[in-house]
């Protein structure tokens, strides 16, 4: 009996049990925050990555339709079309700039066919359908290059980054939100040719019809409609993580969110007319000038107070 | 005298108990401390990361490393500076905080630097390497 109640082995092993719980949690602490971390700047890259690809998307698509709207701008304009402004211009090139303002208000009114479509040589196609077939390809790269492509480009990027599923801004799916569709007369030509030389012959008069691409209005429009926002999730995974659940407390990681915006830009311009244009040369001009830029894609600030 | 003083062995592993308890307290503490530095250094990587990438996308990143070190500025961290400097299209981010430690240890603050390095977008070679993967 005193023998055992002298025995003093064992004395130490509560404090050494309670030291090592406190330095496992410790450990453990580490091992989550690190793991933590490391999952959200995985999935700020994947977010980024996503955006950008789509805005990438999105670039294409306008360069695509860019160039298109330069061929519905080109031949629309090009004999028999009468640009009211520009022939002012040429006539009373010296006259003050309100009196050419009063006289082109004055020949607006006037029911005078702003687009007449004449091509000399197109043979087999007719014009009408060679219209309607440019709008129709600029709808189908509206609707697939920069629309459901940018989003499943967006998906499989940011689910090959370690994302689990994504949320996108609705305007991803088209570029609706930027251009506007110009409508206004079209007049089509027939061709006769005596001695030589092509002559137009309206046959057709088409009010309303469609014609080019122009940008809305509102800046802040075409701004919000360009940039692509994506939200990049991973939800919280069973098995080894967290480490020490019941140690230290907690049931789960938690599901873990990354925004990034990305937005198509061109610094040449925006190559598209602006908005009520009567004239289709603008198309082209507007395309010439932004031809060397080129629409491209960037990270842009998704405006959120913390920087993102 | 000496016999007794011999025989008297009464005190003699409190005394011990003492003096190892403060070597190991000590270590302890220490490896607590070595992992609080650990945990700290991990979210300023992230700030570093963060202060970098606020850098790419807006070209302004005073606060973006401050909201991610916001939580351990509680533990006694306190950021002492973060800015990010650009160069031939790469983004390097410096983060420098200041914890201040357990008074009992030899230097009562850890000064930390991390640093981030971040390619710009528009750069071409990114382009080209990031999508031949």
């Amino acid at each position: 009996m005193i023998n055992r109640l002298k025995d003093e082995r064992g004395q130490i092993l509560p404090f050494v049990a309670l030291t090592l719980l406190a330095l496992v949690m410790f450990w453990m602490t580490v091992v989550n925050v690190g793991k933590l971390v490391r999952d959200r700047i995985m999935l700020q890259n994947a977010a980024d990555a996503a955006a950008q690809s789509a805005a990438c998307m999105k670039a294409r698509a306008l360069n695509s339709i860019g160039r298109i709207n330069a061929l519905l701008g080109v031949p629309v304009q090009s004999l028999g079309g009468i640009p009211l402004e520009s022939l002012i211009e040429l006539v009373l090139r010296h006259a003050p700039k309100t009196i050419r303002k009063i006289i082109a208000f004055f020949l607006r009114k006037l029911p005078f066919p702003e687009v007449v479509v004449w091509w000399p040589y197109v043979g087999t196609v007719l014009p009408n359908q060679y219209v309607k077939s440019l709008i129709t390809l600029q709808e189908f790269y509206n609707y697939t290059l920069g629309g459901v492509g940018a989003y499943i480009i967006a998906y499989n990027v940011a689910k090959e980054n370690g994302a689990d599923y994504v949320i996108a801004s609705p305007n991803i799916f088209s570029l609706d939100g930027a251009l506007d569709r110009n409508r206004g007369l079209i007049v089509y030509c027939d061709t006769v040719v005596i001695w030589g030389i092509p002559i137009p012959i309206p046959t057709r008069w088409q009010r309303g019809a469609k014609r080019w691409l122009e940008l809305k209005e509102n800046e802040d429009e075409i701004h919000n409609a360009l940039k692509v926002t994506v939200i990049a999730v991973k939800k919280a995974e069973r098995g080894f993580f967290p480490l020490g659940k019941g140690l230290l407390g907690i049931e789960k990681m938690p599901t873990i969110y990354a925004i990034a915006s990305a937005r198509a830009y061109n610094t040449k311009g925006p190559m598209f007319p602006s908005h009520g244009r009567r004239s289709g040369i603008s198309a082209l001009t507007e395309y010439l000038s932004a031809m060397f830029g080129g629409y491209d894609a960037h990270l842009i600030p998704v405006g959120s107070p913390f920087e993102h | 005298m000496f016999i007794r003083f011999k025989k008297n062995e009464k005190g003699q592993a409190l005394v011990e108990t003492a003096i190892v308890i403060l070597a190991i307290l000590v270590l302890i503490f220490g490896i607590m401390q070595l992992a609080l530095l650990g945990t700290v250094m991990i979210v300023a990587n992230d700030a570093a990361y963060s202060v970098a990438r606020a850098e790419v996308v807006e070209k302004s990143s005073a606060k973006a490393g401050f909201w991610v070190m916001l939580p351990v500025c509680r533990a006694g961290v306190m950021p002492l500076r973060m800015k990010a400097a650009s160069e031939e299209g790469v983004v390097e981010s410096k983060v420098k905080y200041v914890q201040f430690l357990h008074k009992f240890l030899w230097s009562p603050t850890f000064t930390g630097n991390v640093t981030c390095k971040m390619v710009k977008s528009p750069d071409r070679e990114f382009y080209d390497k990031s999508f031949k993967r």
